[in-house]
């Protein structure tokens, strides 16, 4: 999930960087996890604006001169790469392990589920015994 | 070393290790810096949001490493440097689970609208004074102290219930006067009183034995 990326572009060579808090910047500007773009990214029908999104990101966080660079002008950058295909396919051979990383926070994910699941259900079974415990004493009782 | 029962768990990154403590005071300054509640962030966390691990990460630095960690930024690098956010996730976990709200079954009610999260910060603050907790000591509680906190709350409102109960249970019995405590309750090494049928057949036994029958003394009140 770290590392610069350098794309080569017919004017000039422009630096990417993809690191946690280029993630944590496309989240709070899409409203969606780092999980369910990348996916959407490498799916048969890519999101184009999506990509504007995390391409922006990227340069930003690679280059601080490009703070405060405007969506047009992050698509005139992706004319620039070739295109949007250009740009995926040139970020799909550059960051494999952008998919690796996307399915490690998965697992992790899923292992932060299983541990809550397992905290409930050890509430439900403490539970469940205090009700063994009065059902036995109200027949004791009656 | 950290304390876990205080809530307080040590996280080694690249080599360092960190004393991560989530206390309330850091909850809240996470939440004005997000415009989230803390609920929302494990939420997102839960569905793997690197902006909510981060988040997480920066609020349990505070306590200890707050100079080194001042800005979000700060603290995503130091989540690339260990191995990116899945890896920090997977160490959250279990921290996470230790200051979470313990798991209770509650009974199901009508969704009601939830309240502002600063209506809730402040009405533990109140309640949590109220039982003897002494101003200050809120803000740097963890959360798993801070619920071990509304359990002892819960507790002694329980046991005031019952003594309550208690009180007025006895007030409505009969009074019963001119008794020692001794009377009403015999003590154990008291031996068992004999019945009318026991001293009977003792004195019959002696009379039997010694050759003299049993007399009636006729019983006369005293004066």
């Amino acid at each position: 999930m770290t590392g610069d990326v350098e794309l080569k572009g017919a004017e000039k060579t422009y630096r990417l960087n993809f690191g946690t808090n280029t993630a944590c910047s496309v989240e709070e500007t899409t409203n969606r996890s780092y999980v369910d773009i990348m996916a959407d990214l490498r799916g048969a029908s890519p999101s184009i604006r999506l990509m504007r999104d995390v391409i922006r990101a990227a340069l930003i966080a690679g280059d601080s001169t490009h703070a405060d660079m405007s969506l047009e002008a992050v698509g005139a950058v992706i004319d620039d790469l070739g295109g949007w295909a250009m740009v995926l396919v040139g970020l799909d051979s550059k960051l494999p392990e952008a998919e690796v990383a996307r399915l490690e926070i998965r697992v992790a994910t899923l292992e932060v589920q299983a541990a809550d699941l397992r905290a409930q259900l050890a509430a439900v079974k403490a539970e469940r015994d205090t009700l063994l415990v009065d059902a036995e004493l109200a027949t004791h009782a009656g | 070393m950290a304390n876990r029962e205080r809530g307080d768990v040590d996280l080694a990154l690249s080599g360092v290790v960190y004393r991560l403590r989530l206390t309330v005071a850091a909850v809240c300054d996470l939440e004005d810096r997000t415009g989230r509640t803390l609920e929302t962030i494990t939420k997102g966390l839960s569905r793997g949001q690197v902006r909510d691990v981060r988040a997480v990460l920066w609020a349990a630095l505070q306590p200890s490493h707050a100079s080194a960690f001042s800005s979000f930024d700060s603290v995503g690098a130091l989540i690339d440097a260990a191995d990116g956010p899945a890896s920090v996730l997977k160490a959250l976990s279990p921290f996470l689970l230790l200051n979470m709200a313990p798991k209770r079954l509650q009974p199901r009610r009508k969704a009601k609208a939830p309240k502002p999260e600063t209506e809730t910060w402040r009405r533990l603050y109140v309640d949590l004074r109220a039982s003897g907790l002494p101003a200050g000591a809120f803000w740097d509680l963890s959360l798993r102290e801070l619920w071990m906190e509304i359990d002892v709350v819960r507790a002694k409102t329980r046991r005031s219930a019952e003594l309550a109960y208690m009180i007025e249970f006895m007030a409505r019995q009969e009074r019963i006067s001119g008794k020692s405590i001794d009377q009403l309750v015999p003590s154990i090494d008291a031996p068992v009183r004999q019945s009318y049928e026991e001293m009977r057949a003792v004195l019959e036994s002696l009379s039997g034995s010694l050759g003299r029958p049993l007399i009636r003394i006729p019983y006369k009140a005293a004066a």
